[in-house]
Formats: structure tokens, sequence, C-alpha cells
């Protein structure tokens, strides 16, 4: 991959900010291509393609962060960023400094995957799965679909002198079909996702995944109004793993540490969950829609133990949280583009697998929820509270699903429910979503093997 | 920011490469902003940000078909790469019924009032800043952190430029100031956050900002569920406002296009009580929301939703006009990187005749935090499900404050089911959303 930025402009650029007493200054640069294509009302609806390019520099005065973005490679201005930055903090430092980078390692040498270029196949899938998902049954009046893919080129340079590049390929499918019945509208919708191109989407059973997604808008036109109260309920595997994500990851990240705004800042080594419980966050694996080679400080990315048979083994540290903090730094620094400054985010988050057969965790039940398929959520870190959304599922009674039922969100805190994850199932599986947080929305997988909470409120029917 | 003479470059050369391929038909958006960032922690700076951003968007028009791109490059390979990228987009493109508008405008919407110079110094900005966290850590030894505080500064332009000669544009200036307050008592957490949007600086007021997120999360703490149940509702005017939007699509022509908007058909017919009246006013010259020119360069203007609870008419944009057969009511909404949409502009939800004292009478859940909006709303059925906040009072008297609980309804019966419209009209805080109190009967609690 080509410079992005030269190294003797990054130099110019870094020296100056030590120059001018900073203690650590970044560059991040970055070039993104982006490709998508929309379906609707059985045709074509559109071909948005485009470029994403800039650079973030950030300068480090003590744990105090300045950060400044331009979408130039002009020197001066450049350099008049740093300037700017460097007023606001109001340092003065006379020591010259002479940094030198060492050799660039370039990660996108080993598997970097080409965009698109000739979009016929991408716009034959679209169509092909739009027809099938009709044909299914004529209650199905629309299928709106996407498929979305990008190539990010990143460089990074900082004042240790690290001098590192990659690329990262992103593709997404996303179907909604909308059923509809005596003026009554329901849909339902599934997005996969993966680091890789359209290969990817080829791999998929479109069939599969075109009967899911009908199968489930039909059923709620008949489903009742999921039951209010506090129950039991089995959050199914995949995108249930949200759950984990609101009520833990986030108050994991040290972005919400380093503030004391996470309810878990002070409970490294101790148990925060049932002893059922191990929790995991892993960059490592390989095409997920969550992974990394580096994070966007440019370290290799890891796995990341965050929760040992219900105790808090470790914190998602970035550089600054780790300056703040003291915890070892475990990869986590991520951004949704140079516009953002690095924060401490999740990458692939999930539940280890457990002992238990979905059978026998329904089985356990005599009247609660069967979670099935599952929205997205939110968490305010200081205080834990967490929602999510339970689009359809089943009434579990007597062990056995009966009901279909629909629309929902489940609320609590997230020290509380952890400890209330008793059961957990053997079947993992992750799933593809886009997180926001204070660095903007990053592409995060969640995932769980299907489990059990004894008890959640459940804000459905009164 | 780019020079309006590179943008006329851009124009040209644009010009060459249509002419060059014999596309008759163009447009270019480009949009550019300029934004200040400084947040606290523990007194010290946790993040000083200045963000310049820029992005040129390009819409080509051939025989029914169109192709878009974008880019954030403004250079003169960057333009070439942007519009092959549009050609190529062209030649696989749909019939569409997307054209450039017939009239041309030119229209330069830089407001005075909505457009005020900065005189601030750098450290006064940040003294400022310091304050929104500063101030809230001074009120209680209970609180534990200012989470979420920023002040921002944002400078922001848009211009628009077509084949047939239209040449508009529009430029702001805003201040937004936020604040919060995360406070703890025996071994109970409470946290509440807020923000507004002024035209200057000298308008922020961090005591008064710190007075509030302190006082709601204080009360906040003396929290319960409340009692599964119905009660009659009154969001306060942020909650309310989050609720509209999530279910604004009920306006949405575009939505309409893709068969997403259950209550289109439903035009010329009642489908609210009788007391709701909506209007989008964009022209309405105390708002913040103020806009003169929309993102396809066409004029705004204010228009009639909803009338004595009558569905009068949705909003368009030029596409959505020329599907439905009309004439656009000044709704394009478009960002360089997106396709043609729309949206609403500066929506006022009229006042009714109640006095407060009408509004609150007997029992009322007044909703202060609604969670889970994005997620638990059903848009197509109307159906919701939220996690919920507020306080319950008896004649307008606090009884006590609830959370823990939810909140389940349809919004399309909800707005059947309002019993009274206050007479006073109150502005989001972000000044570009107004609404009296509303109470709604019989709303469904869990806990």
């Amino acid at each position: 991959m080509p410079e992005l930025l030269k190294s003797q402009t990054a130099e110019k650029i870094i020296n100056k900010a030590l120059e001018q007493g900073a203690d650590f200054c970044d560059i991040f640069i970055e070039r993104k291509n982006h490709l998508l294509f929309k379906q609707s009302s059985k045709k074509l609806d559109s071909i948005n393609t485009g470029i994403d390019f800039g650079l973030g520099i950030r300068l480090i005065y003590g744990t105090e962060v300045y950060y400044g973005t331009a979408n130039t490679l002009e020197e001066e201005e450049l350099l008049n960023i740093v300037e700017r930055l460097n007023a606001a903090n109001g340092t003065q430092r006379t020591t010259a400094s002479t940094l030198k980078f060492k050799e660039k390692a370039d990660l996108s040498l080993s598997d970097s995957l080409s965009l698109s270029s000739s979009w016929g196949e991408q716009i034959l899938f679209l169509s092909k799965m739009d027809s099938y998902m009709r044909s299914l049954n004529e209650k199905i009046t629309q299928a709106n679909l996407s498929l979305a893919e990008s190539k990010q080129e990143i460089q990074i340079y900082n004042s240790f002198g690290l001098n590192i590049s990659d690329s990262r390929n992103y593709t997404r499918l996303s179907i909604t079909a909308i059923a509809e019945e005596a003026g009554l509208q329901e849909d339902a919708y599934e997005a996969p996702g993966a680091s890789s191109n359209f290969k990817f989407i080829e791999s998929l059973d479109y069939q599969v995944l075109g009967e899911k997604v009908v199968e489930r808008a039909l059923r709620k036109l008949h489903a009742l109004a999921c039951p209010a109260g506090k129950m039991p309920v089995i959050l199914e595997n995949a995108f249930g793993g949200v759950i984990f994500h609101e009520a833990c990851g986030h108050l994991l990240e040290t972005t919400s540490v380093e503030t004391k705004s996470s309810v878990f800042a002070d409970k490294m080594n101790q148990l925060i969950a049932n002893p059922a419980v191990s929790a995991i966050d892993d960059g490592t694996i390989a095409g997920k829609w969550g992974s990394i080679k580096i994070d966007d400080e440019g370290r290799a990315s890891q796995r990341t133990e965050l929760i040992v048979n219900g105790v808090l083994k470790n914190f998602l540290v970035d550089y600054v949280g780790h300056l703040k903090t003291n915890y070892p730094l475990s990869a986590s620094a991520r951004r949704e583009s140079y516009r953002q400054a690095p924060a401490s985010r999740m990458r692939n988050t999930f539940i280890c697998p457990g002992e238990y057969s979905r059978e026998e965790l329904i089985s356990s039940i005599d009247y609660g929820l069967y979670a099935e398929s599952l929205g997205g959520g939110s968490v305010i870190p200081g205080t834990g509270e967490f929602n999510f959304a339970v689009n359809s599922g089943y009434l579990i009674e007597n062990g056995k699903l009966t009901k279909p039922v629909k629309g929902a969100t489940l609320i609590g805190t997230g020290p509380d429910i952890l400890q209330k994850i008793s059961m957990v199932g053997k079947e993992l599986e992750l799933a593809a979503g886009i997180c926001g947080s204070v660095s903007g929305s990053v592409p995060v997988t969640v995932g769980q093997p299907p489990l059990k909470v004894d008890e959640i409120l459940v804000g459905g029917e009164v | 920011m780019q020079e309006p003479t590179q943008l006329n470059k851009i124009y040209e050369q644009t010009t060459f490469l249509c002419k060059s391929s014999g596309i008759k038909d163009f447009e270019l958006l480009l949009k550019s902003s300029f934004a200040e960032k400084y947040s606290f922690s523990s007194g010290k700076i946790l993040e000083q940000k200045i963000s310049q951003t820029q992005a040129l968007g390009i819409r080509l028009f051939q025989d029914g078909k169109l192709g878009q791109s974008y880019t954030e490059s403004l250079n003169k390979e960057s333009i070439e790469t942007l519009f092959n990228q549009a050609s190529q987009g062209m030649t696989f493109s749909s019939n569409s019924l997307q054209i450039l508008p017939a009239e041309s405008t030119n229209i330069h919407d830089s407001i005075p009032e909505l457009n005020q110079e900065s005189q601030v110094k750098l450290n006064e900005k940040i003294s400022i800043a310091k304050a929104l966290e500063e101030e809230v850590l001074k009120l209680s030894p209970k609180i534990k952190s200012v989470p979420d505080n920023g002040l921002y500064l944002i400078s922001s332009n848009s211009k628009i430029l077509n084949s047939l000669g239209s040449n508009s544009s529009v430029s702001r200036k805003k201040v937004i100031a936020a604040s919060s307050c995360l406070i703890e008592d025996c071994n109970k957490q409470s946290f509440h956050d807020a923000s507004y949007t002024y035209l200057n600086l000298n308008e922020v007021k961090p005591k008064s900002l710190a007075k509030e997120v302190y006082e709601e999360a204080n009360l906040m703490l003396s929290a319960q569920a409340l009692p599964s149940g119905h009660y009659d509702v009154i969001f306060d005017i942020k909650s309310l406002e989050s609720l509209f939007y999530t279910f604004s699509l009920i306006f949405s022509s575009e939505a309409a296009r893709k068969g997403l908007n259950p209550l289109w058909k439903q035009r010329g017919e009642r489908i609210a009580s009788a007391l709701l009246n909506i209007s989008d006013k964009p022209l309405l010259d105390y708002g913040l929301g103020r806009l003169l020119v929309d993102d396809e360069g066409l004029a705004t203007k204010n228009t009639k939703l909803i009338e004595a609870g009558y569905f009068i008419d949705g909003i368009y944009n030029s596409y959505t006009a020329n599907t439905f057969q009309c004439k656009s009511s000044g709704h394009a909404k478009r960002s360089p990187k997106s396709s043609l949409d729309l949206g609403l502009h500066q929506p006022v939800i009229e006042s009714g005749t109640s006095t407060k004292e009408e509004l609150y009478k007997g029992s009322i859940a007044y909703i202060t935090r609604l969670d889970g909006l994005h997620s638990g709303a059903n848009t197509i059925s109307g159906d919701f499900s939220f996690g919920v906040a507020g306080y319950i009072l008896k004649d307008g008297i606090f009884q006590y404050a609830f959370n823990e609980s939810t909140v389940k309804g349809n919004y399309y019966q909800m707005l059947k089911n309002i019993t009274a419209i206050g007479n006073i009209l109150l502005g989001s805080p972000s000044l570009d959303f107004f609404s009296p109190e509303i109470r709604f009967a019989k709303m469904a609690f869990a806990s």
C-alpha cells in the first residue's frame, strides 16, 4: 500500500508537537472507499459510491487530549493545526526533537481484498433475493435490501517511531421484509456482515436467510403483544449477545472507567457476574465483522478475557485509558474514522459456551419469555441502566414454547442482570452490529449461546 | 474550508466532464464545517478538538437514469474519480423519476441572527467549558462525576450548484453546551444530562445548566418502580420531541414511496384527536431551525401537516413530488454522501386552550426520560415499548419519582387519545421543535 502521508511530513508534524511540549503525538490517516446498493419496490433504487479521505492529529500533554482533523495533506495547514492545538494547552518547551520512524510495517500486503469494480453480480444478487422473498408469500408487500462494501486504508505514525499501515474490508447485507394483512403491517430484519468483500455475501444461503426473515414478519402479523412484568427470559444466541454488550461491555471500557463513570470501575478481581458467566472480547477472529489486525493506535489486536467464572479480569484499555488507570493496554483503541480521536471500544464480544441444551433452558421455566429475535439497545454507564428490544419470540408455559409474541423492551441494570444469568447454553453464535459511542459508530460483533436470565423486567402489555 | 473560487473550478471541470460524456444535467452539493469542542474531566482537559470537514456530492442525470457519488478530497484527480464512479452507477441505474428541479434558484441563506461571529478569546472559551463541569461538582459532595460535558462551536456551510443555473447556499453558526451529573447516595446511582443550543457564546449559562442536571439527578435518587397499570401521561419537551421524530415518517412521501408509511393512504382523513394541529415552519422567525433553502436548492415554506386531527398532506422533495405528481414542498434533505431524502425543518405542534391547572388535573405520569427509542419502536405498526423515568404528579403537585419501569403503546393510537393541549408553546433544547404540553390518556406502564 502506498504511503497515505509522506514520512517526512509526518516527522515534521510530530517533531513540532514534541518541541512545543506534547508528551505524545500520533497521526491517523485514512482513505475509505464506499459502495452501497439499495433495492426497493422490486428494482434497484440507488447505487452510491464515495471516498472518505482525511487525517487526525492527536497531541497528549500528561493525560489531556488535543485533537485536530483535516481533509488535506498540505504540510503548512497540518503544522498550523499543531500550532492551534498547542495554543489551547499553552505549554512551551524549547527542546529540539529528532524523531526517526522505524521501518514501515505494511499489514495490508498479507490479505488485502479488492473492492468490487464491476457491479453486475451485486445487482443480480439483490434482485434474486428480492424475487425469492416475495415469492414465498403474497402477504410480503415489500422487500427492502441493501448491500454495502467498503475498503478502509489506514496509516498511523506516532512519536514512539511507529509507522504502520493496514487495509480493512467490510461487507454487509441488510434485509427487511414487510408483511401486510388487513391493513396491519409488520416487519422483520437480518443483517449479516463480515470483514471481507462480496465473497462473503456470495457464501450466504440467500434462500435460508430470506425464508427466516419472511417467516418472522408473517408470524408477527398474528403474534400477541408481549406480556409485561418481571419474569425469566431465555435469550437466543447470536444477536442476543447485545445484553452483555449493553449491560456489561460498555462498562468495562476505560472511557467510562477512567472518569469513575462505570459501576464496575473499582471491581477488578471481584465477582461481578454469576459464576456461570465467562466473557471474552476478541479482535483476532479471522473474518469476523469486529476483527482488526491492529487497533487504531497501531497495536496488534488481542483476545482479552473480561470475565472468568463471574470474576472481572480485564478492562478494555486504549492508550489514554492506560495513562489514566494504569491497567494494561488491550489494543482496544477504535474510532469510526479520522474524524474522531480513538477511545476504548469493543471488538467481537461474547459470553463463552456453557453446558446446557436449548431444550434444557426452556424446560426449566414454568412461565416466561423466549426472546428469539433481538434488536439494539443502550446503556447509561454511570448507573448501569440498560435497555434492549425483543422483536419477536414466544411465551414459555410449563416448560414449552406456546404462543408467538412481538415487541417488548427489556430493562435492568448491568450488575443485577449479570448475577441473574443462571444457565448458559452450548451453541455459541456471533452476529454483526454497529456500536455508537464516544468515538463514533464502529463495527462490532456481539454473541452468546442461548442463556437464561432468572428475572428481567419485560415492558409488554399490562 | 474551500473558497468559492475552488468550487467554481470544480463546477467548470464537471461541466467539461459531462459534456465529454454527453451528460446534460448534473448537481454539485458541497458541505463544509469548522467545529471546536472543549470537554473536561476532574478540572483537566478531557478533549479539545478542532475539526475541519468537507464533502462534495455529485448527481448526474441522463434519460431517466441517475448516477451519484461523493468525495472528501477535492483535487482534480478526485473529482475525476467522483465523476467516473457516478457515471458507472448511471449505467446500472433503473429508470428513475429523480431529475433536477425545473426551477432554477439563487437563494443565499445567511440570516445574520443565525450567523453570529464569536469575538470570544480562546481562554474564555476554555473557562466557560471548564465551568460546565466545575459548576456541577460544586453543588454536592454526593456528585461522583460529570461524565458528559462539552462546549461546541460549530460553523457550517452548504452550497448547491446545478447545470440549470441554480446557485444557492446556507451558512450557520451555533454554540452547544452540554453537562451532566452522576450522583451516588447509599449505594444508589442516578444520572441526568442536558444540552442546549445557543446563538452565541454569551448566552451559555453554566450555573443554570449545572443546577438543572443536579436537581434532576438528585430527585431521581429517590425514584422507585411505578406500580403497573394505566396512567395519563405528559412528556417533557425533550421526550416529546424524541417520540415525535421516532414516528415522523408518517409525514414522509419517501417512506410512502417505499411502502413504509402506514398512514399515507389516510391523507385527507381524520387520524388524530381534533385538538391536534401540526405544521412544519422553516420560516418561523424565533426558531433556530429557520431555513430558506432545502438541499435541492428549492425555497422552503411553511406546510400544514395535521389540522384539527385531519392528515392534510406529507412532505416532498422533487423526486417524491414526481412520483406522486405534485410539487416539491421544499423538504429535500441530503448530505453529499447520501441519496436524496427528505425531512422536517422546524416542526410546530400548535398551542391548544388548556391551562396548566386543566392539563394537570388528577393523577399524571410526567415523563422526563425515554430509553430505547432507536430499538423499541416499530414505525411500521406504531407499536413501541420503552424504558421510562419521571414523576407522578397529583393536581400538578409532585408525589414521587419513578424509574425501572416501561411504557408500552401504539403511537398512531396515542394521536387519537389526546385529551388536552396546553396554551403555552415551549421550545426544545435545540430550539428547532416547538410544542405545548400534551396530555395523553391511559398509557400502559409495567414494573
